[in-house]
């Protein structure tokens, strides 16, 4: 976890002045005007505000719109910088995967009181829970989730040794205990003992069932963090978990009881029928994954989101945030345990019937 | 440290009211009297919340580690260890299911029901 200073609002009205000096510089515009700058909902470990700007010269001359993506107040240690994270972007973007186009970023705190990147503004609607809940879902719901796999299929096919993304480390070992490795080192800070989570933990890592391809992996790709216009997928969002690992880790997370919003029978997020995703994915990936062997992946899910839990918790525990949300999120744990121990029964029953 | 627990959270429910309370002068007072009947109502669910999640916790600890130095801490290393194992204690995870139940019946009891 990374405690940050507090400060004032980094976007408030009449503060734009030093921002639009350094957007005109930066894009080689003679002047931006921003007319308004506003906080979006969402987003726990980040910050994104919609910016509206008028732009004089250069190659983003016009009126635009704008996301300024920034860290919250205390950020995730797992989760990546905001220069990183426009790294990554940049590199989904000239794959053509479906991704707002990133603009610009800024390594200095001094603008916003933290790095930032910026990226275009796309269309649509993210909140999970309007998502799940909207009642064209039967409608739409199988032509986002396949179209999300096609998406998820393109971005695997990034793989390790990508000349533009050689700043995310490399996996030394295989990505299922690199990952387990990486949720131990966050449990190790955390201000509470989690034995079950261990358990689970022991488990996935004496069961890895190995890796062929290490690719590059979203790393929270779920409901949640894509945007649905008029019935389509518009963009993928919330880059700052990627990393290198095992393509089915995506697929598991998207797939986990936990993200299905209360849609339990939808196993693609609570949006679609496993299958539908998965028929996107092979349309561009060919026939490499077998939906048997998600329940792993699905079981990795539901422990990385209890780590992630126990760290959201801690901001109440440990670090004073009076937030019932925090407090209500560290305490999801039990039931993101009690979901990965059923998944380790079911597999080892199926397991055991073959 | 204070720990994610039903009082403690039902405290903060309880300031969070309050401090609504206090910064909404347009409540009338039949609204203002049903708000202190509800901080009243969670005070009272506060001091009846029994410790059954800590006991299911303490009674698998007191199980594996009969010198009674059991904590979840040490657990938790343990487990990370293999020092202790489905193999070396033959109820470990029945044990800490039980834990997760005890804690579900209070903070979210359909998560248990829907368990598919």
């Amino acid at each position: 976890m990374t405690d940050r200073p507090e400060r004032d609002n980094p976007l408030a009205e009449g503060t734009f002045g030093p921002l639009e000096t350094w957007l005109a510089a930066t894009l080689g515009a003679g002047r931006v005007e921003i007319a308004r700058a506003e906080k979006l909902s969402g987003g726990a470990v980040q910050e994104n505000w919609r910016i509206d700007a008028l732009v004089e010269g250069g190659r983003h001359e016009g009126a635009q719109r704008w996301v300024l993506r920034t860290d919250a107040q205390a950020s995730l240690a797992v989760s990546l910088d905001r220069t990183s994270e426009f790294g990554v972007l940049s590199a989904a973007h000239e794959a053509g995967i479906k991704v707002a186009e990133p603009i610009a970023r800024c390594e200095s705190a001094e603008l916003t009181g933290a790095p930032f990147m910026l990226q275009t503004y796309q269309p649509g609607e993210a909140q999970a829970r309007r998502l799940t809940r909207d009642p064209g879902l039967a409608e739409w719901g199988p032509v986002v989730a396949r179209e999300l796999g096609r998406e998820l299929a393109r971005i695997h096919q990034i793989r390790a040794g990508h000349p533009d993304l050689g700043f995310l480390p490399q996996a030394i070992t295989s990505p299922a205990k690199a990952e387990i490795a990486r949720l131990r080192a966050a449990l190790d800070k955390a201000g509470e003992a989690r034995p079950t989570l261990e358990y689970v933990l022991v488990w996935l890592e004496d069961n890895d069932p190995g890796s062929e391809d290490v690719v590059l992996v979203h790393g929270d790709y779920r409901t949640g963090n894509y945007l649905v216009s008029d019935g389509h997928l518009s963009a993928i969002l919330d880059w700052e978990f990627a990393h290198w690992g095992d393509a089915r880790e995506d697929l598991g997370w998207f797939c986990a009881k936990c993200w299905r919003f209360g849609n339990a029978d939808l196993e693609a997020g609570g949006i679609a029928r496993r299958a539908s995703l998965l028929d996107g994915y092979r349309s561009i990936a060919g026939n490499r994954i077998d939906e048997s062997e998600l329940a792993y992946w699905e079981i990795l899910a539901a422990a990385k989101w209890a780590a992630v839990a126990v760290l959201q918790g801690d901001r109440y525990r440990l670090g004073g945030e009076l937030s019932i949300e925090l407090a209500l999120t560290g305490l999801m744990v039990s039931e993101l345990e009690l979901e990965a121990l059923d998944g380790i029964a079911a597999l080892e029953e199926t397991n055991a019937a073959q | 440290m204070k720990r994610i627990n039903a009082p403690n959270l039902i405290e903060l429910a309880i300031d969070t009211l309050r401090g609504g309370m206090q910064g909404q002068r347009a409540l009338g007072p039949k609204e203002r009297y049903e708000l202190a009947m509800v901080i009243r109502a969670l005070q009272i669910a506060r001091g009846e919340i029994l410790s059954e999640p800590e006991a299911a916790q303490w009674a698998l600890l007191d199980e594996i580690y009969d010198d009674g130095d059991g904590t979840p801490e040490k657990l938790a290393r343990d487990i990370r260890s293999k020092t202790v194992t489905d193999a070396t204690y033959d109820g470990l995870r029945k044990g800490l299911e039980r834990i997760l139940l005890a804690e579900l019946e209070t903070r979210n009891p359909a998560a248990i029901r829907s368990r598919s």
